[in-house]
């Protein structure tokens, strides 16, 4: 699905990880023989990862980056009308952890606040859908995302597709009208492939199944009782729809991939990455890998990467032309083109 | 792309020290694995003529089924 949105932008973005970097070989234990370990690492590119101390939620990391926004004075608490949070884990089933946001945030109580169930599109869609919002909402929007997927009971601890490369982070971004003489447009291209749902999914633990423990309710190490990957299916779906969407994109701006400043796309790992960017004849100096000591963070890998580039000293006023493209679980890939020149960004922060 | 050429970049996707031939078979070779099939599939989208499924990958049995799924 094509479009276009007109006069809003990004205003501040900010990502909280962990300062505790795990390294692949540790994560794994001896699940993983030393020879075999070494191609995967050399693989998915991704040697550490961030992993929160027990206790920490995705919330908890939301609440750190927005907090530092407020105190930089970018933007005040009373200039939000709206905040969601793009998460598949939320702090309880219910209710939406935004609430929960809004008050640790002090935020005022003429809000709108929700959850959105999204997986590695997530940031895609969450900018989508906070720029759609201002179409009417007459303050702005705290986007909230990111997974806390580290612990044990969401991890499979004997899953290696999974614990070599899944890493703890959150971002928030805020979005608002762009001033009178300021025209920006933010085009997209979304598109969903529901036939394929089961290739990334989590069985049991909602409505169609229940998940599976002891007489203790200790969780069984059954991998239905956790997130399961196709591996081959998730490759091939971003390496032929994700770069035709990205195409097409292209095509309904009229713009060459050669007129992109930046491509911020999912930091799945870095063989995705690296692919990729070849598969649509980009450089990795403009389609980064930025995630070998963080790890692939879900919905918040794409902000991770650029408060990463921020970090390294990236200069975002030559960034006028930016690719962000998301893609993961659904299957789903959401791609855009926007102006990030004058975005107000902070480099990454580890708690 | 010719058998030799084919060889060569097999043996770097795999990262194996195997001498591999067209008639070795996959499930003798310690790394054709996830992981190798994954690279495989990167490499059969640069290279291939025709796209390549996930499920024609896992079910090549030789090293010459991998081969004519790049030069088919």
């Amino acid at each position: 699905m094509f479009g276009v949105i007109e006069d809003v932008r990004i205003e501040a973005l900010a990502t909280s990880l962990s300062k505790n970097r795990v390294p692949v070989e540790e994560r794994v234990g001896d699940l993983i023989k030393p020879k075999r370990l070494a191609r995967v690492i050399a693989g998915t590119g991704v040697e550490k990862l961030s992993i929160v101390q027990p206790g920490i939620s995705a919330s908890d990391l939301c609440v750190a980056s927005a907090e530092r926004i407020f105190d930089e004075g970018i933007v005040k608490r009373e200039d939000i009308g709206a905040v969601f949070f793009v998460t598949q884990r939320p702090d309880y089933p219910l209710p939406a952890t935004s609430y929960s946001i809004q008050d640790r945030l002090s935020l005022g109580t003429d809000v709108l606040a929700f959850d959105v169930n999204c997986s590695c599109p997530g940031f895609v869609y969450g900018i989508y859908i906070a720029a759609s919002m201002l179409s009417n909402l007459g303050k702005k929007v705290l986007l909230c995302c990111g997974d806390v997927t580290s612990n044990p009971d969401i991890t499979n601890p004997k899953d290696t597709s999974f614990l070599t490369i899944m890493g703890d982070a959150a971002s928030v971004a805020i979005l608002g009208r762009t001033p009178e003489n300021c025209k920006k447009k933010i085009y997209y291209n979304i598109d969903s492939y529901g036939d394929r749902f089961k290739k990334l999914y989590e069985p049991r633990g909602a409505a169609r199944e229940r998940k599976r423990t002891t007489a203790d309710g200790e969780m069984i190490l059954e991998p239905e009782n956790y997130s399961m990957m196709d591996g081959m299916a998730i490759t091939d779906f971003t390496l032929k729809e994700v770069p035709d969407n990205i195409t097409a994109l292209l095509k309904y701006v009229d713009l060459s991939k050669d007129a992109m400043d930046i491509a911020l796309v999912h930091q799945a790992n870095g063989l995705i990455v690296n692919s990729l960017a070849e598969k649509l004849g980009m450089s990795s100096e403009v389609m980064p890998f930025k995630c070998a000591n963080i790890g692939n963070t879900d919905m918040a890998s794409i902000p991770t990467a650029m408060t990463e580039l921020k970090k390294d000293g990236a200069d975002y006023t030559k960034y006028h032309t930016a690719l962000l493209s998301g893609f993961g679980a659904g299957l789903s890939v959401a791609s855009m083109i926007m102006d990030l020149s004058d975005i107000n960004i902070l480099p990454t922060n580890e708690i | 792309m010719n058998e030799q050429e084919f060889i060569e970049k097999l043996v770097d996707v795999m990262d194996t020290e195997e001498e591999l031939q067209m008639d070795t078979v996959l499930e003798e070779v310690e790394e054709w694995d996830s992981l190798s099939y994954v690279s495989f599939l990167a490499l059969c989208s640069k290279v291939a003529k025709t796209h390549v499924e996930p499920q024609e990958v896992r079910d090549a049995k030789v090293v010459r089924d991998l081969y004519q799924l790049i030069n088919r």
